[in-house]
């Protein structure tokens, strides 16, 4: 899987697949599986899982103990060292921000968080897994903003079921319409805290909160080639045993076993070339990140997958004669419309009972409540809606390091007693898509390899600040129904970016001149090039989003070769 | 090396209770260098004192170790050196400083030479207090929290006596527990 394709063999590809994360690692499965030649372009080296998985190293195997190289990181990190998961562990599965860099107005700063490595970022990915519903891909039309979905649920719920039955979600049917069942392997267990919470909120709400365990593509029973979970906890790190999904771990290896799989890490693609003959993309042209050398390939379908914003660089950069401002942008709405989700409002409080009781093993995964504002009813003071990730957990000897508490009780006190439990809740809450968060092509900077860089406009509006007051209220309120005492407001800004579900820029929609794909995710300005990643989303709903790139990339490679074969492409 | 840092580095070596008599001047060289990875990197041979002498009354050895018998003093000497920005690590010293200067002017004494009670005494009425930068309290603070988090870091604490396992194999929510 780590090995470096030497050489070409081949110039002209059936397709090529623009990146080898959670949105390419499928295209390269599905378009592979039906029978086509793929060449799978990655800009960034190979990970090789026995050596560069790290899961199960401990802190006391580190120079730093998990604190991290806080100076390298500084000097070679200091965008991604804001992501949780760019730790001392997991630091090398993200960017040198100096080899990559990217601008922004002074007054709106964007955390630009990005994994260039063969598996991208599904190697670092969060794993939860929510299905839109169709509240979500009617929004748009409902309130106006952004252009209305050219798909509904009913386009998409078989691709879910597709992608769910390959990846293996495990969670709990709740039967709410806003936010679908799916194909679900055993949930993992709430633990003592989260179990009254969940009984009490849908006690005193009248069964209109629902808090769930959290719906994620970790393994709770062996599943196809892969194993169940060993709950050693830290999934951002690697998985030697495959539990949970990345592509690296699953569609990347179902690629291969069918012989048709070409991988070439360490090419960075630096635009798509456009065939004004026939009107069609007629390839790539790469550079090698080790030489610089320059190199083009020829296919017959063009997949960009390379992430929302690489994605977007990539059909700017891609100028020509019939498209001076970059390829899809037609109708002037290609980089238009960032969106991303907006975390970081709630609230945490300690829930009192259950100290004699604990939880066994490291559960990777937490809980999840339901939308629940402007699902029947509407918000006097915001559209759309949020949902609370969090969970319950046990302080530990952490507590010890701060606070009072000095010699030999205290010491034994740390190691025997685990603390009350915590409990929090953080919202996910939708952000609308707006044309003044956009991205364009930054005149003068670029990135090592010579292809300019983007500057990033967004910033969170009216709508979403509504929500964060909204969140807070909500969450108290929703700690207090459910006995926990010590109930303190979590109000904690973050820029844009780092709940890293940026999305759109690309997005589907009905009309060539006011969308860049059409409800296959196929260009308008070139039927054989496809953007399936984060890039096509004409809105963002409040669930993390990876499940549903997965599903629309499968629907869209079916298609594809659907169009093939009827010589329609 | 010169003659200056020669002599730190046995004196420092001195203090280390197992040296061996060097036979000749190549095993000399040899221990030496071994020894000077032992070698404190940032604390000076009063600091290393202060700073163990408080580790271990925070996290003292009962029948399980103390903050020292799990090197919690050169995890701290190893961030001061390659983890602190300059001015951090100027600010902790400074504070370390503080306190037993404190404890000269109050129990006329350097604190590692202080009776355990008098070292109780005088640091709980640093625990848990706020304090500027560069103050005994605010590095007591630090202190205490990278204490806490070198103990139950090391290998003998998190393995052997939290054993808390590596590999679970399973999640169970809610055990009871003792």
């Amino acid at each position: 899987m780590s090995r470096v394709n030497p050489g070409r063999s081949r110039r002209s590809y059936d397709a090529i697949v623009v990146g080898s994360g959670i949105s390419g690692g499928w295209a390269a499965k599905e378009l592979t599986e039906l029978g086509l030649q793929v060449l799978l372009l990655e800009a960034g080296g190979p990970v090789n899982p026995a050596t560069d998985y790290v899961e199960h190293v401990q802190p006391w195997q580190l120079p730093f103990r998990g604190y991290g190289d806080r100076s390298a990181l500084e000097r070679n990190q200091p965008v991604q060292k804001d992501c949780y998961a760019c730790d001392e562990w997991s630091g090398k599965f993200f960017v040198n921000d100096l080899d990559n860099p990217y601008s922004t107005p002074p007054d709106q700063p964007f955390s630009w968080i990005r994994g260039r490595q063969v598996g991208g970022r599904s190697i670092t990915w969060g794993r939860q897994v929510y299905r839109w519903s169709d509240l979500d891909f009617e929004a748009n039309s409902r309130d106006g903003h952004g252009v209305d979905w050219p798909i509904r649920y009913r386009d998409i719920a078989p691709w879910y079921d597709h992608v769910e039955e390959f990846i293996g979600v495990s969670g709990m049917a709740e039967g709410l319409p806003q936010l679908p069942d799916g194909r679900f392997l055993p949930p993992m267990e709430f633990n003592c805290a989260e179990r009254r919470v969940r009984e009490r909120l849908l006690k005193a709400f009248g069964g209109k909160r629902v808090l769930t365990v959290g719906r994620c593509a970790i393994l709770t029973r062996d599943h196809h080639d892969r194993a169940a979970c060993h709950y050693c906890g830290p999934c951002e790190r690697g998985c030697i045993t495959r539990s949970y999904f990345s592509s690296l771990n699953a569609t990347l290896p179902a690629a291969r076993a069918t012989g048709r799989l070409e991988l070439r890490p360490w090419s960075v693609v630096e635009s798509v070339r456009f065939d004004a003959v026939r009107r069609r993309a007629a390839g790539v042209r790469v550079i090698d990140a080790r030489t610089l050398g320059v190199l083009e390939f020829d296919a017959r379908l063009v997949f960009l997958c390379a992430s929302a914003l690489e994605s977007t660089r990539l059909l700017l950069n891609s100028r020509s004669p019939e498209f001076p401002a970059g390829l899809g942008n037609s109708g002037g709405v290609l980089g238009r419309y960032l969106m991303d989700h907006h975390m970081g409002h709630g609230a945490r409080a300690t829930m009192p009972g259950y100290e004699d009781h604990r939880t066994y093993g490291h559960r990777p995964n937490g809980i999840y409540l339901a939308r629940y504002r402007n699902v029947a009813d509407a918000h006097p003071d915001f559209l759309r809606g949020y949902a609370f990730q969090g969970g319950a957990w046990r302080s530990g000897w952490g507590r010890g390091g701060d606070g009072k508490g000095l010699g030999a009780a205290f010491k034994q006190s740390l190691i025997r007693d685990q603390g009350p439990w915590q409990m929090s809740l953080y919202g996910f809450g939708e952000m609308l898509p707006s044309p003044e968060n956009f991205v364009e092509l930054d005149p003068t900077l670029r990135d090592r390899w010579g292809i300019p860089a983007l500057r990033i406009h967004c910033a969170y509006g009216a709508n979403e600040r509504a929500q964060w007051k909204d969140m807070i209220e909500s969450a108290m309120r929703m700690l207090d129904a459910a006995g926990a005492t010590a109930i303190r407001p979590t109000d904690q800004e973050t820029p844009p970016g780092l709940v890293i579900h940026e999305m759109g820029t690309a997005r589907m929609g009905r009309d060539p001149s006011t969308s860049v794909l059409n409800g296959w995710n196929q260009c308008w300005d070139a039927p054989n090039l496809f953007v399936t990643d984060g890039a096509c989303m004409a809105s963002s709903a409040n669930q993390n989003p990876s499940i549903t790139y997965m599903a629309l990339t499968a629907r869209a490679c079916h298609h594809a070769v659907d169009l093939t074969k009827r010589n329609e492409l | 090396m010169d003659r200056r840092d020669l002599l730190r580095l046995l004196a420092a070596a001195s203090a280390l209770p197992f040296l061996p008599r060097p036979a000749d001047a190549t095993s000399l060289g040899r221990l030496l260098h071994r020894t000077a990875a032992l070698l404190p990197r940032v604390l000076t041979p009063d600091q290393h004192q202060l700073v163990s002498a408080l580790a271990d009354l925070i996290l003292p050895r009962t029948d399980t170790p103390g903050a020292t018998d799990v090197g919690v003093t050169p995890f701290i000497d190893g961030l001061l050196a390659d983890w602190f920005p300059e001015d951090e690590r100027h600010q902790f010293l400074a504070g370390l400083d503080q306190l037993d200067r404190r404890a000269v002017q109050q129990y006329r004494g350097s604190f590692p030479t202080l009776d355990p009670d008098t070292q109780l005494a005088f640091a709980a009425t640093l625990d848990g207090v706020e304090g500027a930068p560069g103050s005994a309290e605010a590095s007591f603070a630090r202190l205490k929290e990278l204490t806490v988090y070198g103990y139950f870091t090391s290998k003998t604490v998190a393995r052997d006596i939290l054993q808390d396992p590596v590999i679970p194999g399973r999640f169970e929510g809610c055990v009871p527990w003792q």
